[in-house]
């Protein structure tokens, strides 16, 4: 068979940098999906990307399918044969299919629900590659995931960016195809800073090599290894450092066709300002790396790269200095100005900051935040930490006035914990502050110390509560406030720092304190929120790999401290694979079906005949107070150890006890029998949810 | 090139292309799409091209002409092709170097940014355009306006006037940098930056501006039940300005911010479906 090499690239318009690895993936895995489909071998696939191109090689690839016999079906067996020889029917069916006569010994009987049919096993039609690329490979493009496609002129798209060119070589020739317009051939262009030059490809083995020589560098891996060692080299002579995982490297591999890592250095003077400042000004503006020292301090040299072969003046540097210093420059007219007016002196300017036209004002937010600090101070057992806590609390927010906050908004919290540092408070209570917007995703950083995990928790419930109280929930994708994300952190927090807190309790404390800024009905908001914080909670325990059904099980036995809920759900995880616990929630489940919709009934051991519901009665008795006191010290991997005493005996019970006695009273007996069971371990969880596959069991 | 000859060339550079060429809106605007000549032409199916120079108003962003870089209006040049050319990335590099901008000698990237004006129900996919580091243009294909779908599709190129002169003049502050043959930029702008900096920052009636957003949002709705669909859109403006200006004094919070955006938007959207649906 003879073999030959392909090439597809797609010239489009600059992609989003942050999506083209995933998009290039994608590409990856469905190319190699359709050969496997196909049946098409190839010796190998490797897809390239680049800022504003991307395509695929395949190496040696088969011209043809390989052949496979398949079984094709015939006429029914019945009228296949007769007197042992080939009748009309299958004689018909041989025709049609161009298959000789002689075949017929090979025709064999196929058992199907329809009844019994003639059938043979024939070589499916090896179809040319060519064609099967042809086909496919228009609808692989356009399948590929983007965040934003977009459209462009009359009817362009939707796309990831408008598309310009297309080429498609099979060996040396051009395999016809049309993508969004564009016919496939063998012209391409060169990197931008050449003004346009095309350039053709003569076969796919060329293709690398005749792009570089137009500067483009089309495999990610050679950008990647120049950007390192460039990076590399430029570090060293600063007597620098950065991290090798830092995400911007990754993304300079795809901002450019022909990246060149260049060195910047701002002046000394900026390395005055508040290290978050500089950093954030260089890197998320300038997408610029900023160097440290082997003691992990900044210095003044930082990175950045360039899509261009080089810097031989030294202009493009120097453009980038004189962004990233304007930057700074302004950072610094911002710090100054902050500087010249206290924190606590801001409390008071909090009055003219709205937090929402019916909710009143920041500094009346403030007052909310402290009352409910308190709260949770002694909620958590910490009220010798009370002054320092509101001390915190009072000036957590007063950073909203600064101008620093208004220019750099991510660093909110964190530029008040540096301004509060000269206010008399602990440095314990400036990190609080500093920290107060923590978690900011769900693998941390969070609050490093327990005031700040008060703040955070304060700040976090007030917004919920106070918003909620105005009607402002969340619904559907509309969550314009962020809530969601405010009530995952606070899940967060309670369970990361191993945190037990009545949210219920917690929230009707809230709630009270809103009385005289608003209305509320604090039944009605209470209701939901608890619906919200079970939805929260849900989601945050799946997120830690809770499976969907412990997780709503453990809910819907007590949600409102999220901690102990995740503490049950993982003791249920640690027991769920085995037997005797299938066994055992699979008598659960019958127990809720028995018992369902049914009043409480008391039991009379008196009444308890057969010595298998004697003997569960027993057990239960017996292990309901070791559940009980393993229970109370949360200790629920022991509680379940204990129940599953019950498991033997309640499928003895079963087996041999018919619960539906014609007798009223000994049939309610062993139903109070089954709800006292029932009763103690869905404090636990409502086992009945729990999905377990019969299957597993047997 | 100065200020001056960099607008001229660009008027000139987009005439020739076909674009009727507009003056400034009278009104203040926070950019240069807030011109009814972008905002509502993009809304229809009619093929247009239109350019015109628009001074931007920012309250937040005035440092009393004191930051060489930052200032509280600047000038944009808006250019609006629809439908969007399949060569509008080309005819625009063109165009930088009409004005004198090398650009193969330069770092010249186009980085992914999508604009959104959350006020007005619009947005779009594109980039940002860097020169060595500095955004020099904001490059959009807009997708949607007045919470509809453009079709078709309009593309928007705005140009930072001040940022491209400077980097032409190799200015260290912007008001060093030449305005025409005789006068900097400072000469003919500081005066204005200072004081009306001053008066957003610390004279500003906070409580006045809250209560003209009130009226004006009255105004707009006034006018849209009487059909008057560019005197309501002033007064989008003129909300969306007030509210630049309580920003500008710390007087919105992230929170409040929602509830503010959501009043102006909701008036655009108005605005919007009128003009599409007035008749011919």
């Amino acid at each position: 068979m003879t073999r030959n090499d392909f090439l597809l690239e797609v010239l489009l318009e600059e992609m989003p940098a942050p999506e083209i690895p995933g998009l290039a993936a994608e590409l990856q895995s469905k190319i190699e999906g359709l050969l496997k489909d196909q049946r098409l071998e190839a010796e190998g696939v490797r897809v390239f990307a680049t800022s504003r191109r991307f395509g695929v090689q395949i190496f040696g690839l088969a011209s043809e399918q390989r052949t496979e016999e398949g079984e094709i079906m015939g006429p029914p067996w019945k009228v296949s044969f007769s007197d042992g020889k080939p009748a009309p029917a299958l004689l018909g069916f041989f025709k049609r299919e161009g298959l000789d006569v002689s075949l017929a010994d090979r025709v064999y009987k196929v058992t199907t629900d329809k009844g019994e049919y003639a059938a043979i096993k024939k070589a499916a039609p090896a179809r040319p590659a060519a064609e099967i690329l042809s086909e496919n490979l228009g609808g692989i493009l356009l399948g590929l995931k983007c965040k934003k496609p977009m459209r462009w002129g009359t009817d362009g798209g939707p796309y990831i960016r408008p598309v310009h060119s297309i080429v498609t070589l099979w060996g040396g020739e051009i395999l016809p195809l049309t993508f969004l317009g564009c016919a496939a051939g063998r012209t391409t262009w060169g990197h931008r800073h050449l003004d346009n030059i095309t350039v053709s490809i003569p076969s796919p083995a060329a293709y690398a090599e005749t792009l570089s020589g137009q500067l483009v560098l089309t495999d990610p891996e050679e950008r990647r290894a120049k950007i390192m060692a460039e990076a590399h080299d430029h570090a060293r002579r600063a007597g620098g450092s950065f991290s090798k995982d830092d995400p911007l490297l990754e993304e300079w591999v795809y901002l450019t066709e022909h990246p060149s890592v260049v060195m910047g250095r701002f002046g000394d003077k900026f390395l005055a300002l508040p290290e978050e400042i500089l950093v954030q000004a260089i890197r998320s503006h300038q997408k610029s790396i900023p160097l440290r020292d082997a003691h992990g301090k900044l210095l003044p040299q930082f990175l950045n790269v360039i899509d261009k072969p080089g810097d031989p003046t030294g202009q493009m540097v120097r453009g980038i200095v004189w962004v990233v210093e304007a930057r700074l420059t302004d950072a610094s007219f911002f710090v100054d100005h902050d500087r010249k007016v206290r924190l606590s002196e801001r409390v008071d300017g909090l009055q003219q900051l709205s937090y929402h036209p019916r909710l009143g004002n920041f500094l009346q937010k403030t007052g909310r935040i402290m009352d409910l600090s308190e709260f949770l101070a002694e909620q958590l057992g910490l009220p010798d930490r009370v002054s320092d806590l509101l001390g915190a609390a009072k000036l957590m927010k007063a950073d909203l006035a600064s101008s620093t906050v208004g220019e750099f908004p991510a660093l909110q919290g964190k530029i008040g914990g540096i301004l509060a540092a000269g206010e008399g408070l602990s440095p314990e209570a400036c990190d609080a502050i500093y920290d107060q917007y923590l978690p900011e995703s769900p693998d941390g950083p969070y609050p490093r110390n327990p005031l700040g995990v008060v703040l955070s928790l304060a700040d976090k419930m007030e917004t919920l509560v106070s918003l909620f109280a105005i009607g402002e929930l969340p619904s559907g994708s509309s969550d314009p406030y962020g809530l969601r994300r405010q009530g995952n952190g606070l899940m967060e927090i309670l369970i990361e720092k191993k945190i037990g807190l009545d949210l219920d309790l917690t929230a009707t404390k809230a709630i009270q304190l809103l009385s005289g800024v608003v209305e509320t009905d604090l039944e009605r908001t209470l209701e939901e929120m608890r619906r919200f914080f079970r939805e929260r909670l849900e989601f945050v325990l799946e997120r830690r790999g809770i499976p969907e059904d412990t997780a709503r099980a453990v809910i819907e036995a007590r949600a409102c401290d999220p901690r102990d809920a995740f503490l049950r759900a993982h003791a249920i995880e640690a027991y769920r694979g085995q037997k005797a616990f299938i066994a055992f929630i699979l008598s659960l489940k019958r127990i809720r079906n028995i018992t369902k919709d049914l009043p409480g009934y008391q039991i009379r051991h008196d009444l308890l005949k057969e010595p298998a519901e004697q003997a569960l009665y027993a057990v239960f008795v017996q292990a309901k107070g070791a559940y009980l006191a393993a229970f109370h010290e949360q200790n629920y991997g022991e509680a379940l150890k204990v129940m599953e005493t019950l498991a033997a005996p309640l499928e003895l019970f079963f087996e041999k006890v018919l619960v539906m006695d014609k007798d009223d009273r000994v049939r309610e007996n062993r139903l109070a029998l089954l709800q006292a069971i029932a009763r103690e371990l869905l404090k636990l969880a409502q086992f009945s949810n729990l999905v377990v596959e019969k299957a597993q069991y047997r | 090139m100065n200020l001056q000859q960099i607008i001229l060339s660009l008027s000139q550079f987009w005439q020739d292309y076909g674009c009727l060429v507009v003056q400034p809106y009278d009104v203040e605007v926070g950019a240069g799409t807030l011109h009814p000549e972008t905002f509502f032409r993009i809304l229809t199916p009619r093929p247009y091209q239109v350019a015109y120079v628009q001074p931007s108003r920012r309250p937040a962003d005035g440092r009393y002409g004191q930051n060489p870089f930052r200032l509280m209006k600047h000038l944009q040049f808006q250019v609006i092709l629809k439908p969007s050319p399949l060569d509008v990335q080309d005819v625009y590099l063109k165009s930088l170097r009409h004005i004198g901008i090398p650009t193969a000698e330069h770092d010249l990237r186009f980085e992914e940014d999508n604009w959104e004006a959350p006020t007005l129900g619009a947005w779009g996919v594109g980039w940002q355009v860097l020169l060595d580091g500095m955004e020099i243009t904001q490059f959009t294909y807009m997708q949607q306006a007045g919470g509809m779908d453009c079709r078709p599709l309009p593309v928007e190129l705005t140009y930072g006037l001040e940022r491209i002169s400077m980097f032409i003049n190799r200015v260290a502050s912007v008001y060093d940098m030449p305005y025409n043959n005789t006068l900097t930029y400072g000469q003919v702008r500081l005066w204005e930056e200072a004081e009306i900096s001053k008066y957003y920052f610390e004279v500003a009636d906070v409580a006045e501006a809250r209560r003209q957003f009130d009226f004006f949002e009255k105004e707009a709705e006034r006018c849209l039940a009487e059909g008057l669909i560019l005197p309501a859109y002033e007064g989008v403006l003129k909300l969306s300005h007030l509210f630049n200006i309580l920003d500008a004094r710390g007087a919105v919070s992230t929170t409040n911010r929602t509830n503010f955006i959501q009043r102006i938007r909701h008036l655009a959207f108005q605005c919007a479906l009128q003009y599409v649906e007035r008749p011919q």
